[in-house]
């Protein structure tokens, strides 16, 4: 798995494909779709299919292509030699999606979730497969979000197939299995192999979940003032905006002036007269002479005389 | 208090090209230097549109998460920009100021969040006041 397209320019996503077994292409197939490293605050996540025919699907689970969580890095790697090994009958294709990509995601008007994120990226997947020339038959994917909502939304991309979304669906169905070991092999190598942009010297994050010490102390550390942390590292994620917020020069975006403003509006009963007090009570003021503003036209340019700095 | 501003050293030399002001769609509220070249140069991108028969220059950044999208811009016509720094920060606040010139600019890259850059916004409006003020204080 050659991932030098990705980490030459990691804050961009990037496809990548095994070789497609001819024989995906003369018999129906069944799908697998599963992610890695959603959860963490550092690095890539990743999205994988594995396929191969129906008629094969048992023959991955004697390959010993199961339940990827409880498998160790080491393990991993030897099931996707296997995988590799076996390249005849199974293919995978993978996203990997950039830590700038999902914070950018997040930040934007109107925001795009993580649960977006994850279904765009599975259905676009399914449509490479498709327009490569695998005969998609079936497709089992695990659940992100309600899956009933989830399967019904596939269900109606693409009407043709079988489409199965179901709770650790990588448990119970081989393809989503090996799909679930290919994003994670690239994934951690993905990580290991991470050039930072910004000359950052650091080998050891931790885990990357934000949990985890070492990945607290290296945000801590890799903060700079102004920017923030490297590319690596979720923006978007609370544990990062927490520390931000805390260790880095303030900065004010519009859409929080907006909110501000909201909480200055005044009170409705603050537009009808206050109760008239007797004469005696006080003396009666004034109104205050209305304070001269400037023209709407300078206000909307937010442009005003500058005397000092 | 006055403020002195001292442009003669830069007016010679030559003008900084448009990656060196950037003008950011959010308020930092912070003097001093900042690492743009390590933490934000890097990450942006150029991307040619066609567009109604011309080409135009999009640029898409990202600073602290948010998603820019930019275009170099110049400085309004007959104007230069110019780069001001505080010789000596006065210790009291009725102190005379002094600022002195350290570069000269007449492009700047304009980023917006997430939104293209257009005629509405805030800034290029306020560049038309530079047209408008010529006509309305025009002495002649």
């Amino acid at each position: 798995m050659d991932l030098s397209a990705f980490t030459s320019k990691n804050w961009e996503n990037a496809y990548f494909d095994s070789v497609l077994p001819e024989i995906c292409k003369s018999e129906p197939c069944v799908l697998g779709v599963d992610e890695a490293g959603r959860g963490p605050v550092l690095g890539p996540m990743v999205y994988g299919i594995c396929y191969c025919p129906i008629s094969k699907h048992e023959d991955l689970k004697s390959a010993g292509v199961a339940d990827s969580k409880t498998l160790t890095e080491e393990q991993r790697e030897k099931l996707f030699t296997k995988i590799h090994e076996n390249s005849d009958y199974i293919g995978w294709s993978l996203e990997v999606i950039s830590p700038v990509y999902i914070s950018a995601c997040m930040y934007k008007r109107p925001k795009v979730s993580l649960n977006e994120i994850s279904h765009n990226s599975a259905i676009s997947l399914i449509k490479r497969a498709i327009a490569a020339g695998i005969q998609v038959s079936e497709v089992y994917l695990d659940t992100v979000g309600p899956p009933e909502k989830y399967e019904a939304k596939l269900q109606d991309i693409f009407p043709t197939l079988k489409v199965t979304v179901a709770k650790k669906a990588d448990a119970l169905y081989p393809c989503v299995s090996g799909a679930s070991i290919c994003a994670k092999v690239a994934r951690d190598r993905a990580l290991s192999s991470w050039e930072f942009p910004e000359g950052v010297e650091v080998k050891n994050w931790g885990s990357g979940y934000p949990g985890d010490p070492i990945t607290k102390n290296f945000l801590m550390n890799s903060l700079d003032r102004v920017f923030g942390f490297p590319g690596l590292v979720r923006f978007s994620w609370s544990t990062a905006e927490k520390i931000l917020e805390e260790k880095c020069v303030p900065t004010t975006w519009k859409d929080d002036e907006e909110e501000d403003e909201k909480k200055n509006t005044p009170s409705v009963l603050d537009y009808f007269a206050k109760k008239q007090k007797s004469l005696s009570d006080e003396a009666v003021k004034s109104p205050p002479a209305p304070k001269r503003r400037r023209h709407h036209y300078f206000t909307e340019r937010c442009l005003a005389p500058v005397t000092n700095f | 208090m006055s403020v002195n501003i001292d442009v003669t050293s830069v007016l010679e030399k030559e003008c900084k090209g448009s990656s060196h002001v950037q003008y950011m769609p959010c308020n930092i509220e912070y003097d001093g230097e900042a690492s743009l070249s390590t933490y934000f140069t890097k990450y942006v991108k150029e991307e040619v549109k066609d567009a109604e028969n011309r080409e135009e220059k999009v640029l898409h950044g990202m600073f602290r998460g948010y998603p820019l999208t930019g275009a170099v811009m110049a400085v309004p016509e007959g104007y230069t920009g110019v780069v001001l720094k505080e010789t000596r920060p006065g210790l009291k606040s009725d102190e005379e100021r002094t600022m002195k010139s350290i570069c000269k600019f007449n492009e700047i890259t304009f980023w917006n969040w997430d939104r293209k850059a257009s005629r509405g916004d805030e800034y290029q409006q306020a560049m038309d006041w530079t047209s408008i003020a010529d006509v309305i204080h025009d002495s002649n």
